[in-house]
């Protein structure tokens, strides 16, 4: 065992003090993943103007990227020499018009058989309309990456629990009616500074104010009275806060802009910069990691040192059978364990995933000899997450003495696990896993992986 | 440890799946595995797994199947996909003529990566959908003689010609290495000796996975 110092053990734990919208999946989610404001004394104002801004961004680019021929864009004549269908120039609107429509058979092959079993929302042609615009402005605007099989089923759920939010919403609209038509009354002296030059800080002072639910004075509303949660609500999508109807945090309209800008700061790893989704659908080593190998490679290669670590028998039984981690671990890695458990299963890990810090610790000194992937919460809690699964199936790997019958078992993972304790599981291996890329030197567990290094 | 009685076979052979995304690699798999389809499957990501033990010429045969994502050409996993496969299934569909276009890719990408002896078999899959065909029969079947690859055309769906094809790739399989460990004097490789598992990992782990049922 690995002496594991009390300081790291305590950083290690994912914060549960910032979920201030637990409730509101799609809300807390889009500050973990760096969108929204984590700080907590950020107003509702302040998340709503941020979320204006990352919509407008994502319109321009779609405005920008989504080119249709047939419709010339205003203002610029189209050149009849360069711009017509037959033109090679693969720059021409047409030549990029025709690249678009090869990607989106590709993307459209995997968005007909995203979630078959449960049919409904996913399968909805307004779902997947979005889902397909999403992915191929993604994948123009990553031209390194382009399309990967996967990369769907990562943004699918992140449009789901944006889905939910409004769902939720429109419920309690229904509900607290009055309340909402209250609110727009008490906010209409509001009205003139909605203007251009609106003084921000000065408005979300007020808002403060009408917000203190707790010194009631003339003010209170029967507002106040409400469930926190709903009080949440009622302000995310107050039509006259700022920002207008672009900065409603929950909004049915903007589903499409949010859910591309969790998707890509997801891919990209946007904020701590430490887990980028994209890199494990790199076929090369792509920022140049440590040890040079296929970073999808390499996570999976940390998995199996952190297993070597907590169990070494099973670890040592697994790498004599040649199950080699990547087998599995590609599929479990590209997706965050998409494939393995039910949808709402599926929440609930990437409630605490994201919940953990995605940035790496400057602690690491000696660079060449890590896992990247174990150099911030996030990614060690990953890595813990996966050991925890393989602990979970360990008799029934033992008790097999065919790499084909165990890596079968590894990807049919039992639908009837106890989510509850494989969480658990996981957050006990997590000090340990940011821990692991301290002990022995980690990139030279076996043969395989030399080879591994040697092939690229 | 001793193997349970379901467990025994005299073969153990790989086979990997592969073909363009969308050719219904996955649900040949289930056709042959589990006698199961599936019409709205989901796209596999990296590699999925099956066995299936069976006779192949009076001998008790466990195929043990990978499948790939179709996408996976560029595959991150590439060498070790198709270390140790003894037989290749290569799928298009016939409704779709880029994917049996894409076949000599995919041939290169076997040239390139398994072992030159491998078994390849060219299937061309959904020939249910009889008013969407749009490779012909002859085409394929002369590019296979072309190329040297045993050629069936199958249905997933309809369970034509599945376990035919299966079968055709495995006893090809099984008179190779029956041929080789004949030819004592030239243990190649990758021939295996009767009673003799295939080794799927690294070779040093070999003995270990030795058969204990036959004698």
């Amino acid at each position: 065992m690995v002496p594991i110092n009390a300081a790291k053990l305590e950083t290690a734990s994912c914060s549960e003090s910032s979920r201030r919208f637990g409730d509101l999946r799609g809300v807390q989610w889009r500050i973990d993943l760096g969108i929204l404001p984590s700080s907590p004394s950020a107003s509702i104002d302040d998340l709503r103007r941020v979320t204006a801004n990352s919509r407008r961004r994502y319109a321009a680019l779609r405005r920008q990227l989504l080119v249709d021929p047939h419709v010339p864009k205003d203002g610029s004549s189209p050149d009849p020499v360069m711009d017509n269908p037959l033109s090679q120039n693969p720059d021409s609107m047409w030549g990029r018009f025709f690249r678009n429509a090869e990607l989106e058979r590709m993307v459209d092959q995997d968005l007909t058989r995203l979630y078959p079993e449960r049919g409904g929302y996913f399968q909805t042609s307004g779902c997947q309309g979005m889902l397909r615009r999403i992915l191929l402005l993604w994948c123009l605007r990553h031209p390194e990456y382009g399309y990967r099989q996967g990369m769907h089923e990562l943004l699918a759920p992140l449009l789901y629990v944006l889905h939910v939010d409004v769902e939720r919403l429109s419920e309690v609209r229904k509900t607290y009616d009055d309340h909402f038509a209250d609110k727009f009354d008490g906010f209409s002296f509001h009205e003139n500074d909605l203007s251009y030059k609106f003084d921000f800080k000065k408005f979300s002072e007020s808002m403060e104010d009408d917000n203190g639910f707790e010194n009631s004075s003339a003010k209170a509303s029967s507002l106040g009275e409400l469930d926190p949660e709903i009080q949440t609500i009622v302000l995310l999508s107050d039509a006259y806060g700022a920002e207008g109807e672009l900065g409603l945090v929950l909004s049915d309209k903007f589903m499409e802009h949010d859910a591309y800008s969790m998707f890509d700061s997801l891919m990209s790893g946007a904020g701590g910069g430490a887990v980028a989704m994209a890199e494990f659908f790199s076929p090369s080593p792509f920022r140049n990691l440590h040890s040079g190998l296929v970073p999808v490679i390499e996570a999976s290669a940390a998995l199996y040192h952190l297993l070597s670590i907590v169990d070494s028998s099973l670890h040592t039984h697994l790498i004599e059978l040649g199950v080699e981690p990547q087998y599995f671990a590609l599929r479990w890695l590209r997706v965050l364990f998409g494939r393995e458990f039910s949808l709402e299963d599926l929440l609930l890990v990437w409630d605490e995933i994201f919940a953990c810090e995605n940035t790496k610790s400057n602690k690491t000194v000696d660079d060449e000899s890590n896992f990247g992937v174990l150099e911030s919460p996030r990614g060690a809690f990953i890595c813990a997450f996966a050991v925890s699964m393989i602990l979970n199936l360990r008799s029934s790997l033992l008790a097999t003495e065919n790499a084909t019958v165990c890596l079968q078992r590894l990807l049919n993972f039992p639908n009837d696990v106890n989510l509850e304790k494989l969480l658990a599981k996981a957050k006990s291996l997590h000090a340990l896993a940011l821990e692991a890329n301290n002990s022995i030197s980690p990139i030279q567990s076996g043969p395989h992986l030399k080879e591994k290094i040697d092939g690229y | 440890m001793a193997r349970r009685p379901d467990e025994e076979y005299d073969y153990l052979f790989k086979i990997v799946l592969i073909g363009d995304s969308g050719v219904g690699k996955s649900n040949l798999l289930s056709r042959f595995t589990r006698n199961e389809f599936c019409l709205e499957s989901k796209s596999t990501i990296g590699v999925e797994f099956a066995t299936r033990t069976l006779q192949v010429e009076g001998r008790t045969v466990k195929a043990q199947i990978w499948d790939t994502a179709g996408q996976e050409r560029y595959r991150a996993i590439t060498s070790a996909y198709y270390r140790g496969a003894l037989g290749a299934i290569l799928v298009y569909d016939v409704t779709k003529p880029t994917t049996f276009e894409n076949v000599s890719r995919w041939l290169k990408e076997l040239r390139d990566h398994a072992d030159s002896n491998i078994v390849i078999m060219l299937i061309g899959n959904k020939t249910d959908l009889k008013h969407l065909r749009a490779v012909a029969t002859e085409d394929a079947q002369g590019f296979a003689e072309k190329e040297g690859l045993s050629f069936i055309e199958t249905s997933a769906l309809e369970a034509t010609n599945v376990e035919k094809a299966f079968q055709t790739i495995l006893s090809e399989i099984y008179r190779i290495i029956s041929k080789k460990s004949l030819s004592s004097d030239d243990p190649a490789p990758t021939s295996i000796k009767e009673g003799k598992t295939l080794v799927v990992g690294p070779q040093e782990t070999n003995t270990k996975k030795t058969c204990c049922s036959t004698s």
